[in-house]
């Protein structure tokens, strides 16, 4: 019953302390409560911890979520992803940069333009099919782009883009 | 079958017409339906996903190598972490783009399959793997393992590089395919010039045409009005002409008749009778004068022609003249000198033409004045026989006017000096008929000299038994 509980107990609390945070003073975030899975750096205004921002899985979710269906290279078939929307999160952490440089578990990084964020509704997936995304099927973070919402997107920039395992973004 | 050049040009511009359209919707269908194609050919990078598993095994091999290290900063955690992401390249290698790579090839299928049992076999033992022994274990299962990535990883390369350059074959082709469309409705596009030009030379050509025709037509249209004004005005001269003898005729005639001046035999009878002889004869002459013409304007005038020899013709023609009233007290001198040939020619119609020459001559000329008769080759060979006089002459304007037909018949000079004035249409005409012409030189005041020309075809070598 209380594991049960937990999934949702957990984000509302994340809710209430990065409400908190933002009205005690804008810049700055609550200390994660969890093991922090992203760390965000560089052209930012609020932070945490020594000039980043830090989450856990529970403050990503804070931000509000989002979901799509589409397919990738990457699967057989579509899927569904749900996650947050990376303009929430730059926003979340005032960012004043024009791209980011997101970075794997694996050290693969990737450009992706601040822009992308709005004009294709990017998001941060943490789960696929109703379920998180573990280290060993692209978790815990998969930068997902809505392929097939947008035929456009179906190219090689876009698949570079779409880096999964992400654990670090810097704004620049 | 008779081809109509602009109907030709017509059907070939419709069929032209059709063919770019055709040409066109093609094109457009084409980049449509490739622009699909197109977007394919941006496949993802399958290579780089396979090469990065290379790297990854490696890089847990190197974790799990320097976990046994004592005090080593690489915890369980890492180490976990490092089979994770493993195992998630395993993912990628099942699934989605790189699959069609993984299962081209039977080899390639058995590494794939390996490096999951690999991965199965590995999974207790990192449970495990801070339990003595277990690391070595690891480790061991790893050491065979290590070259099957990396050739999996060049097979990826060769693989990529085969898809790439079909893609290339593919964008090839298109690009012909682009190309010849693109040539045919150039072609077409000149084709449509070409034809255009010559449908314009042919339209322009017609307009001309059409043009020049009107032209004649309104030619003939002003001949044909000229022709019956002076016929009109001929008529009603020639109407005056034959009344006034006509009335002499009458007249006299009753006088006669009713014996006016006393029985039949005073003397003076007879000088009306006279002057009835003359009336009658000067009508028969207008009325000779109105059938020649009337004939040699419908073209049916037809030449006696005989080889005569011309001094003798014109001699006999000079007497008879001189027979006539016209002539009293007048010189009519013939140049002894130059030539006088033999031609083939209707005897007849010379002599009227000279008696029309020579009643003109007189006619126009003070009697104490010469007419002279001459006669000469040209340079051409043609045979010149002139009649020149010494009269009243004609301005250059009245010398080209007299010759047409009808002309004197209003003129002034005709009213003053009597008569139809056919006479040099008649001779124009005759001289028509034996292929010749008529040419006056004249000044007013000086006198005129009109010549009669005969073709050279018309000489012939004298009769020498005549001459004999």
């Amino acid at each position: 019953m209380i594991s049960a509980v937990r999934p949702l107990v957990a984000p509302l609390f994340g809710a209430f302390a990065l409400l908190a945070a933002n009205l005690a003073g804008a810049a700055s975030l609550p200390d994660p409560a969890d093991k922090p899975i992203l760390t965000v750096t560089g052209k930012i205004s609020v932070t945490n911890k020594d000039g980043a921002a830090q989450f856990d899985r529970a403050m990503l979710e804070a931000l509000g979520e989002t979901s799509f269906s589409t397919s990738t290279p990457w699967h057989d078939g579509p899927h569904k992803f749900e996650g947050v929307p990376l303009a929430k999160l730059l926003d979340a952490v005032g960012a004043s940069g024009d791209h980011i440089v997101a970075t794997a578990l694996n050290d693969y990084s990737t450009n992706i333009p601040v822009e992308d964020a709005r004009k294709f509704g990017v998001i941060l997936a943490l789960k696929r099919d109703g379920g998180y995304m573990p280290v060993s099927d692209k978790g815990p973070i998969f930068i997902v782009y809505p392929f097939d919402s947008n035929p456009e997107l179906k190219a090689q920039v876009y698949y570079k883009r779409s880096a999964w395992q992400v654990a670090r973004i810097e704004v620049k | 079958m008779i081809v109509n050049p602009l109907q030709v040009i017509k059907s070939t511009l419709a069929i032209s017409i059709v063919i770019f359209t055709v040409a066109g919707i093609s094109v457009s269908f084409t980049v449509f339906d490739r622009q699909k194609a197109l977007r394919e050919v941006a496949r993802y990078n399958m290579v780089w996903a396979v090469s990065q598993s290379t790297a990854e095994f490696y890089r847990f091999e190197q974790r799990v190598a320097a976990y046994a290290v004592p005090d080593s900063a690489v915890d369980k955690d890492e180490a976990q972490l490092r089979f994770d992401i493993l195992r998630n390249r395993l993912e990628v290698l099942r699934h989605g783009d790189v699959r069609e790579f993984t299962e081209a090839k039977p080899e390639q299928r058995e590494t794939v399959e390996a490096f999951g049992r690999l991965l199965s076999e590995l999974e207790p033992l990192m449970q495990s793997i801070d339990r003595p022994g277990t690391i070595p274990r690891i480790l061991a299962a790893l050491k065979p393992f290590e070259g099957k990535l990396a050739r999996l990883a060049a097979g990826a390369n060769e693989y990529g590089s085969d898809l790439t350059g079909a893609d290339q074959q593919r964008l090839l082709q298109l690009h012909w395919l682009f190309s010849g469309i693109a040539a045919a409705l150039v072609v077409c596009g000149l084709a449509f010039i070409i034809l255009l030009f010559f449908q314009n030379r042919l339209l322009t050509k017609a307009y001309e045409e059409l043009t020049g025709l009107a032209d004649e037509l309104r030619a003939a249209k002003d001949a044909a009005d000229a022709a019956s004004d002076a016929k009109s005005r001929f008529l009603a001269t020639i109407s005056h002409e034959l009344r006034t003898p006509l009335n002499a005729v009458i007249g006299f005639s009753q006088i006669i008749a009713e014996e006016t001046f006393g029985p039949v035999g005073q003397a003076a009878y007879r000088d009306y009778a006279g002057d009835i002889l003359h009336s009658g004869q000067h009508m028969l002459e207008l009325v000779d004068d109105i059938l020649i013409m009337a004939r040699l304007d419908a073209g049916r005038y037809e030449l006696d022609l005989v080889r005569l020899e011309l001094r003798e013709t014109v001699d006999r023609t000079i007497n008879m003249f001189r027979g006539t009233k016209q002539t009293e007290g007048r010189s009519i001198t013939v140049a002894s000198d130059g030539a006088w040939p033999w031609i083939e020619a209707d005897e007849r119609a010379i002599r009227q033409m000279l008696l029309n020459l020579l009643s003109n001559a007189a006619k126009f000329s003070e009697p104490d004045t010469s007419i002279e008769v001459q006669c000469r080759f040209s340079s051409d060979g043609e045979v010149v026989l002139t009649v020149a006089d010494h009269g009243i002459g004609m301005t250059s304007q009245e010398a080209a006017q007299v010759v047409n037909a009808f002309y004197q018949a209003d003129s002034r000079i005709a009213r003053r000096y009597e008569g139809t004035g056919l006479g040099l249409s008649i001779v124009s005409g005759l001289m028509g008929c034996h292929g010749g012409r008529l040419t006056i030189d004249s000044e007013p005041g000086l006198g005129s000299r009109i010549s009669l020309i005969f073709p050279a075809g018309l000489v012939r070598t004298p009769d020498l038994i005549k001459v004999a």
